[in-house]
């Protein structure tokens, strides 16, 4: 087992800097690449118009599981060394609930703001400033919501083992689900196009 | 497979034009969607996390208001969180070079597909001055709504969903709902 | 034929069949956590030499503690009771029985300490066949840690020379920083056994380490 490299020591804090770096260039890349530079792109998921941004996200966490799983098969990597969150159901639900709203009125996400930033998107730094008072205001709410942000803590779990079914029955279950939206959302682009060019007469 | 010349073909004739969606000269999503979840494995396998984008702009609002007023951090442990132990500098993080790398990588994949141009993502009903407005709003939604959730679509949506983490998906449905249930009220904005 | 046919179909369709037959694998292939355990070679494990298991000594623990150097987790394994009664600055207490159910990653450097080494050695195989990579062993546990660094016996004469003088400060000093205090006597009065002071529990001092929080990893 040697992976994940980082945690098994093979370089030192310092040089993991170089990495994120060199690994945030191929991220930037493949986000500008993928459409999500561009806020009406990224809106466009939000009616239906073009699904981009949706295939484009569900195709990583498939190929990234699929990935980690078999990396982890063959025993090159040790996933229980991999970082993932705790979960913390309630604040995390409400959260994602919020975050998606301001998705659609803000047009951007954190990292895809960064990425209309450097391709010259001007509301994007609107965007920015707004992230950066709104993690303001949550911190300084941060006292008064301490209990809420703590509560449901479930620990660091996984579907598997919530559900106590097989790893990867539940990855054939995403992968299922994935391609079964994406279907969809090629349905949902060509009833749209017809509409909007009827519309047009 | 996916070729070099396609990744970085120019179209001059379909650059993004204000109000009007071209897609032309994007390639392939599922291919791109493979390549960002090999870039997505990588990571975890060479570093043993995942991607994340919003924590620095939260290091970067710790930073600022421990410089302003050092008490008001002092007992916040949200604040406390991203300014570490005080050994080193917050800055000198993983996720802030991450996230400088991504603002380099999205810079040259735009100057090699001619995207890169001084412009205001919008539908063409909407004015500028309302367009910065709703960012603005929107980014202290997603802001607050990330903190709230630890993570924001790279940390919570795209990392712990490929990990199967409970809370990831938990988060990413919730992420649709709010979009969608939202997306009608919003519509001239974008249409 | 079947190849050929494949390499027809568009290439996202090639993707989506590609995907659902390793979907269709990995459910015969186990939970990938498990993999963890089932590395782990048992035998060559117990077979190895007490002077390959991993020790630290305390005064090199003291110093640590001292420069404010905290890249470890300090584990004392005795029970409950004793470790409210004393314990070495920094450190948590798990019982050996628990030591797999804690919050202790397999990255984590780990420093072991008891009252006896029987059971730091126990936590450390324990650990150690579950594939964790950083296991040491804190030399003579709290024992060597109360003898060599709350309350060293000075091993100077009479007349010291400056060396040993300069040794003699050090020991005091480190002594002092953890509450303790170095004990002086001749050399030739050997016989009377020197009074272990009680002690004064739990050391109250003041680490360098500030809020004690690492920055968080995800975003």
């Amino acid at each position: 087992m040697t992976a994940p490299l980082f945690k098994f020591g093979y370089f030192n804090d310092e040089v993991s800097l170089i990495v994120a770096f060199v690994i945030g260039i191929f991220f930037g890349l493949v986000l500008e690449k993928g459409g999500f530079g561009s806020a009406r792109m990224l809106a466009a998921q939000f009616y239906f118009t073009d699904m981009r941004v949706f295939k484009v996200m569900f195709t990583a966490i498939v190929t990234a599981m699929i990935g980690l799983f078999y990396f982890s098969w063959v025993g090159v990597l040790d996933l229980s060394l991999v970082y993932f969150g705790e979960t913390f159901l309630l604040p995390q639900l409400l959260g994602g609930l919020i975050l998606g709203v301001g998705f659609v009125i803000g047009g951007y996400c954190p990292g895809t703001s960064a990425v209309a930033i450097s391709t010259g998107r001007i509301d994007a730094i609107f965007y920015a400033l707004g992230g950066m008072f709104g993690i303001f205001v949550f911190g300084e709410m941060f006292p008064y919501i301490t209990d809420f942000f703590y509560s449901t803590a479930m620990g660091k779990i996984n579907l598997p083992e919530l559900l106590d079914i097989n790893y990867g029955l539940i990855m054939l279950v995403v992968i299922l689900m994935a391609i079964g939206g994406f279907t969809a959302a090629e349905w949902a682009e060509k009833l749209m196009a017809n509409k909007q060019s009827k519309a047009r007469g | 497979m996916l070729k070099f010349k396609e990744w970085f073909s120019h179209h001059h004739e379909d650059n993004a034009m204000e109000g009007h969606i071209t897609q032309k000269h994007y390639t392939n999503p599922y291919l791109i969607g493979l390549l960002l979840g090999i870039v997505l494995l990588s990571t975890f396998l060479i570093m043993g996390r995942g991607l994340g984008a919003s924590g620095v702009l939260s290091t970067a609002v710790s930073v600022a208001v421990d410089k302003v007023a050092p008490s008001q951090t002092e007992n916040n442990d949200f604040y406390k969180g991203y300014l570490g132990d005080g050994t080193k500098n917050p800055f000198k993080d993983w996720l802030t070079f991450n996230i400088l790398g991504a603002v380099l990588g999205g810079f040259i994949s735009g100057a090699i597909s001619g995207r890169n141009k001084l412009m205001v993502e919008k539908g063409p009903r909407f004015s500028k001055g309302k367009r910065f407005l709703y960012a603005f709003i929107g980014g202290s939604l997603m802001g607050f709504g990330a903190k709230m959730a630890r993570g924001c679509t790279s940390g919570q949506a795209l990392t712990g969903g490929a990990m199967l983490s409970v809370g990831g998906w938990a988060f990413m449905i919730m992420v649709f709902v709010g979009a969608y249930g939202m997306a009608y009220f919003v519509r001239r904005q974008w249409t | 034929m079947l190849l050929k046919a494949f390499a027809e179909i568009p290439a996202r369709k090639r993707i989506g069949i590609i995907a659902v037959i390793l979907g269709i694998i990995s459910i015969f292939a186990g939970n990938p956590n498990d993999n963890v355990n089932t590395k782990v070679n048992l035998k060559e494990l117990s077979l190895i030499s007490p002077d390959q298991i991993s020790e630290i000594g305390v005064s090199e623990l003291a110093d640590w503690i001292i420069k404010g150097k905290f890249d470890y987790r300090l584990i004392d394994l005795r029970n409950e009771e004793d470790f409210v009664k004393y314990r070495i600055p920094s450190s948590e207490n798990i019982q050996v029985t628990s030591l797999l159910k804690s919050d202790l990653s397999r990255n984590n450097k780990i420093l072991l300490y008891s009252d006896n080494d029987i059971t730091s050695s126990q936590g450390w195989f324990l650990l150690k066949s579950n594939n964790y990579k950083s296991v040491n062993i804190i030399k003579g546990g709290i024992d060597s840690w109360k003898n060599e660094v709350l309350f060293p016996k000075c091993t100077c004469g009479e007349n010291p020379t400056i060396e040993e003088q300069h040794k003699h400060n050090k020991l005091a000093e480190i002594s002092k920083f953890f509450g303790g205090e170095l004990q002086t006597y001749i050399a030739a009065d050997n016989t009377e056994k020197v009074k272990m002071p009680e002690l004064k529990a739990p050391a109250t001092i003041t680490l360098k380490k500030t809020t004690g929080k690492k920055k968080r990893e995800g975003c």
